[in-house]
């Protein structure tokens, strides 16, 4: 496999401020990735750096090993960009955005444009002025996807959008997959990301925290247990790897990192009546990753 | 339970301290300009003052200087008592007010009203405990205290300059004189606020406004051409501006239908208000499908249909003045010879010898700042594009920075040429059966010599674009007002050259009035064009920012 997408040291300062702080990165050819972040953590920066729309302090970024902002239009001729918000021009038709968008891009599929005008249920006659924020973003999404480009570059791009036209954008990002396009997708919906994602990159104050797959980041994260008893519950306090420790009556609740096998010892040994334990969502970890920095 | 029991009301002081905030953020966005203008039209006044008593001090002289004058009636307004200090200070600045007076009254009230209201900031505003009508009301009292600045600054520097020797304005004179400065300002931010009502969009309320501008000056100046249409005046708010005289036989009775013009537009404003829908308005915007879109191939056909109605209407408008102005000739011309040898001398001093040709010298001097004026809102709509995160559409496609850039500034200077030319072409027109012995050649060679400017304008606009955008449109308005201000007041500062020399105008030759100096026009756009150079390299190095 090759990347498609590589940094390397990647920083981004405005005066003291850091906006991004050594960013190691790579996306592989055909690979989806899910770019998370609150507010304020970088994400915006940097795809805005590997748009080549500003320059590092620190560090390069490279898209199809040409570097992103020395070489910007001959790595835009392959990729296609969906800002969160879409700010096209009120005076021009939905019809002649997607004319202008597609022949600045310099080729794009009729036909599948078409398509994606019905699949979105998208009407181009009317001015952009006219349209509200949910349908101006099926216009940036649409002059995106009509390129069949080989990489996507998606910031927040389900902004906007009902659920019904979610699961449509969930439906032409599986096609792209499908296709062998690459997709970074920068998204503060949690299940989107999950739905769709091989990896996913967790950035919080302009550095990255985390990257791996789901299964990767559950390994590696607390799996909560819940256990009812017969009796009073043992003391776990002490076991390797458990935190969280709840007593209430003849129900215990910890969580635990790394092997089980110490704590389930103790239980097994203590007359359990119950026993659930459940792997944290995408959202868990998420969320887990800010309270454990802030 | 009732929603006013469930809900614990705040204590009345803060309830009464929050209930202008909608004015009070309107005053502090429109205060500055408001200020600077009032700051430039009071050194105006005290600079004319000063030009009249040290250049014409003799009663010979002023009364030359008061016959010859009137041959530039027709351009900026029927004066009267020429001869003294204070009905020439009077005449002098009435032009200028209402000129700088409608730009910042239309730009203000279309851009805090209906500007607010395209850019979703109004809805956020009738969020809150107010209504559109209550909200509009705050929006125009906020205007108002503004404007009211603008006067207490003028009305302070015509008191100075009132009390100079051989001024003698007198208190009252002084603060009519000060209110005739600033009723144009004031009945354009009224029919602003009305055309943002009635218009779909800011632009669309901008336009409006200005045709009004353009018809009131029209018919203001064919009341000026003839005699026997005096009575037109009376129908043109810049006619009612000329039959003031504040300083001169004042006509209060003048003062009538500019509160009444005022009045009606603001209740009317108020009233449309709260009967529209938010985004709603009486004239609608064109829709439909917009033009071929198979046109729109890349950054210079987006640019032509970005800014081709604002582009026609500013090159028509300027043309249209100047076909009208040049049909007008022969009555100017026909003053100019009856008041000679006095003419002769004024003209003269500035270098014109034939009288009819020096008058078509003075008027393609006002083309000039129109063509500047033109060149700096082309700079300012490209630093829009920027800040309004529309140019990441695309120069995250095949676009080069610098591609979009060249072609940005390139139909920019094809703009301005054209400007020139249609101006030279339209006084043409315009002067055709007049006879005025000046060939069509001479006015286009005219047209032309006053697109340097423009040019100029575009070059420093990329390079402050380059470096510090954000700085753009103060940058380019800044040049535009610098060089008029200069031009005022150049006769406060005949011996200070290096002053003179940094307006733009001062460097602009009044053909057909003389030869136009191709030299010292090839050095102005050569320099334009070096500093659209550096702008560009700068721009391709820094980074793309948006507000």
């Amino acid at each position: 496999m090759t990347a498609t997408i590589r940094t390397s040291g990647l920083s981004k300062r405005y005066g003291n401020f850091i906006a991004l702080h050594d960013l190691n990165l790579e996306v592989q050819q055909g690979e989806v990735l899910g770019y998370l972040g609150p507010n304020g953590a970088g994400k915006t920066t940097t795809i805005r750096l590997l748009l080549g729309l500003i320059a590092p302090s620190a560090g390069h970024a490279t898209i199809f090993d040409l570097d992103t902002h020395k070489a910007a239009p001959e790595i835009h001729r392959h990729l296609a960009y969906v800002p969160g918000e879409a700010n096209l021009w009120p005076g021009l038709t939905g019809r002649e955005t997607l004319a202008l968008l597609g022949n600045t891009h310099g080729a794009f599929d009729e036909a599948y444009r078409d398509e994606l005008i019905a699949r979105f249920e998208f009407d181009p006659s009317k001015k952009v002025r006219s349209y509200s924020k949910g349908n101006k973003q099926k216009l940036a999404l649409i002059a995106s996807l009509m390129t069949r480009a080989e990489l996507l570059i998606l910031d927040e791009p389900t902004s906007g959008l009902d659920p019904l036209m979610e699961q449509r954008f969930r439906e032409s990002i599986a096609e792209a997959k499908s296709n062998g396009q690459t997709v970074f997708l920068s998204s503060h919906i949690l299940s989107e990301v999950e739905a769709l994602c091989d990896r996913v990159a967790i950035l919080r104050g302009g550095e990255l925290l985390e990257i791996g797959t789901l299964a990767e980041m559950r390994h590696l994260a607390a799996v909560r247990v819940d256990a009812t008893f017969d009796a009073d519950p043992p003391d776990v306090s002490q076991v390797p790897g458990v935190s969280a420790v709840e007593i209430q009556d003849h129900r215990l609740r910890c969580q635990v990192t790394g092997p089980i096998q110490p704590l389930l010892k103790i239980i097994a040994n203590s007359g359990v009546r119950e026993l659930l334990s459940s792997e944290p969502s995408l959202e868990e970890l998420f969320l887990s990753h800010y309270g454990t920095h802030t | 339970m009732s929603v006013a029991a469930a809900v614990r009301p705040f204590p009345r002081a803060r309830r009464r301290q929050q209930r202008w905030v909608i004015a009070r953020h309107v005053a502090r966005s429109a205060w500055l300009w408001a200020f600077v203008w009032g700051l430039v039209l009071g050194l105006f006044v005290i600079a004319t003052i000063q030009a009249m008593v040290k250049g014409y001090p003799t009663v010979q002289e002023r009364l030359a200087l008061a016959k010859s004058m009137q041959a530039f009636e027709i351009l900026i307004g029927q004066g009267h008592r020429l001869d003294t200090v204070a009905g020439f200070t009077s005449w002098r600045l009435m032009t200028t007010s209402y000129i700088i007076g409608a730009i910042w009254a239309i730009r203000t009230s279309c851009g805090l009203l209906r500007g607010e209201e395209d850019a979703g900031r109004w809805e956020l505003l009738l969020a809150g405990p107010t209504t559109p009508r209550r909200a509009t009301i705050q929006v125009l009292v906020g205007l108002s205290v503004a404007l009211l600045l603008m006067w207490a600054v003028i009305a302070l520097f015509t008191l100075i300059g009132g009390r100079m020797a051989a001024a003698h304005f007198g208190v009252g004179g002084s603060l009519l004189e000060s209110i005739a400065l600033i009723s144009g300002a004031a009945m354009f931010l009224a029919i602003g606020a009305l055309a943002s009502q009635v218009s779909a969009t800011a632009g669309q309320a901008t336009m409006l406004s200005s045709v009004v501008v353009g018809v009131a000056y029209v018919v203001r100046l064919i009341a000026d051409a003839n005699n026997s249409l005096d009575w037109l005046r009376w129908v043109s708010p810049i006619g009612w501006i000329e039959e003031l005289r504040p300083l001169e036989e004042p006509q209060l009775v003048a003062l009538v239908p500019m509160v009444v013009l005022i009045v009606a537009c603001c209740v009317v404003s108020v009233f449309l208000a709260g009967r529209r829908d938010l985004n709603a308005s009486v004239l609608r915007e064109r829709t439909g499908s917009g033009g071929n879109p198979r046109w729109l191939r890349g950054p210079v056909s987006l640019t032509l249909r970005l800014t081709r109605t604002s582009s026609l209407a500013w090159i028509l408008g300027t043309g249209a003045w100047l076909g009208i102005v040049g049909s007008l000739t022969h009555s100017a011309t026909g003053i100019i010879t009856a008041s000679s040898p006095a003419v002769a001398a004024t003209l003269s001093r500035l270098g014109l010898h034939q009288a009819t040709a020096g008058f078509l010298g003075l008027v393609f001097l006002f083309a000039a700042i129109g063509i500047s004026l033109l060149a700096a809102t082309q700079m300012v709509s490209m630093r829009d594009e920027e800040s309004s995160g529309r140019l990441d559409n695309i120069l995250v496609r095949r676009v080069p920075r610098m591609a979009w850039l060249m072609g940005r500034v390139g139909v920019a200077i094809a703009m301005v040429v054209i400007a020139g030319v249609v101006s030279g072409l339209f006084t043409w027109i315009g002067s055709a059966n007049q006879h005025t012995g000046v060939g069509p050649l001479k006015l286009l060679e005219a047209g032309l010599n006053v697109v340097p400017p423009g040019v100029f304008i575009i070059g420093a606009g990329t390079l402050v674009f380059g470096l510090r955008p954000q700085l753009t449109g103060a940058a380019v308005y800044g040049i535009v007002a610098w060089s008029f201000l200069i031009d005022l007041l150049s006769a406060l500062i005949k011996n200070a050259d290096w002053l003179r020399d940094s307006s733009l105008l001062t460097h602009v030759q009044l053909a057909p009035g003389v030869n136009p100096d191709w030299g010292s026009n090839a050095i102005m756009v050569l320099l334009g064009l070096g500093l659209a150079g550096l702008g560009a390299l700068a721009f391709q190095r820094r980074d793309i920012a948006y507000d």
